[in-house]
């Protein structure tokens, strides 16, 4: 390969790792705040809703480690793209350790070229490499998350628009669909229960307003409402 | 499916009436004389039964409105009712009222 030839090929791959890492970081943040919404969710492990919470939280955690692990390779990738850039620059060779570690980058970005996002190129794309169209979409898709959030049930249905989103965008083969795919699982399982919730306040709304009456004393009803509380109102805590 | 029914449940209506009946025997009662003796302390314990009675009839009384709008509120939900219901059966259990609480004032009535 020519010197301009690579001069190129490297541009590029600094462009592509510097898209990458970006939306890896942003995945992280993503997660982590997702990480302390759901840490709030204080309803006993044994109700349906903390049965639901506590499978979300170990699904965001793997997702979480993904994103820290595929931010550093990406890193790595940008870092070494960055050096051997700089030597080219100054005429000097690049580093050969440097060269090896973006030879799958390279091989990844000519393949998108040549037929977009092929399986086989998903499947041998190195660790921290993303598709064009994800890449590109992800600032506008997790900024989008943030913005609508304003309440925090609002995170949980963001958070599974964003889910649906990537998981369109990425191949079976990746390791991240895995996780996704089980999270969209629970998601659809907890978005089910904040559906349910309306009713759920207006039933155990009018059970409370029994509990105030003086001259009813309706035996039980105070012990039953602080259980349905428990196992079908989401508390948010925190 | 069809729906299975809550039991113990009354009417509005008869618990109203036995209510009603129960609260003019227990004035009844006040208005006699009082005798001497254990039939003024057994006048106070029938006394103290029948305000009991009539509070259980009452709580009944409400226990029946918030059973029937908790069944309109899940109208049309039967996975969410099916959820509530044995909560509902405990606390419809627990606010039983005898029959004859209720049948004596309806008998009373037809007499």
């Amino acid at each position: 390969m020519s010197s301009n030839g690579l001069w190129a090929a490297l541009l590029e791959i600094v462009h592509v790792s510097s898209q990458c890492r970006n939306f890896w970081q942003d995945g992280l943040d993503f997660s982590r705040k997702w990480r302390k919404i759901v840490a709030d969710i204080s309803n006993p492990e044994t109700s349906a809703i903390g049965q639901s919470r506590s499978r979300l939280a170990q699904q965001i955690e793997c997702l979480d480690s993904h994103c820290e692990e595929s931010l550093n390779q990406a890193k790595a990738a940008l870092a070494s793209a960055q050096r051997s850039l700089s030597s080219v620059g100054k005429g000097e060779p690049a580093d050969s350790n440097d060269l090896a570690l973006l030879e799958p980058w390279r091989y990844s970005i000519v393949q998108e070229r040549l037929e977009g996002r092929s399986e086989e190129g998903a499947a041998t794309s190195p660790p921290g490499h993303l598709g064009r169209e994800i890449r590109e979409l992800g600032r506008e898709m997790f900024t989008a998350a943030e913005l609508d959030s304003t309440l925090k049930p609002d995170f949980l249905r963001t958070r599974s628009n964003v889910i649906a989103i990537w998981l369109g965008k990425v191949d079976a083969s990746e390791p991240v669909f895995g996780i996704l795919s089980e999270i969209r699982i629970t998601l659809v399982d907890f978005l089910r229960i904040l559906d349910d919730q309306p009713e759920w306040h207006r039933a155990i709304g009018a059970m409370e307003e029994r509990l105030g009456m003086h001259d009813s004393q309706i035996l039980g009803l105070e012990s039953e409402v602080q259980s349905l509380r428990r196992e079908k109102i989401i508390e948010w805590g925190g | 499916m069809g729906r299975r029914a809550l039991s113990h449940r009354h009417s509005p209506e008869s618990l109203e009436d036995a209510s009603k009946w129960h609260t003019r025997a227990l004035e009844e009662m006040a208005s006699n004389h009082v005798p001497e003796g254990q039939k003024a302390a057994a006048k106070v314990l029938s006394q103290t039964i029948q305000t009991q009675i009539i509070n259980r009839i009452s709580a009944r009384l409400s226990l029946e409105g918030l059973i029937d709008e908790i069944l309109l509120i899940f109208q049309g939900r039967p996975d969410l009712l099916e959820s509530i219901w044995p909560s509902l059966e405990r606390i419809s259990y627990s606010n039983r009222v005898r029959d004859d609480w209720v049948t004596v004032a309806r008998s009373q009535h037809e007499q």
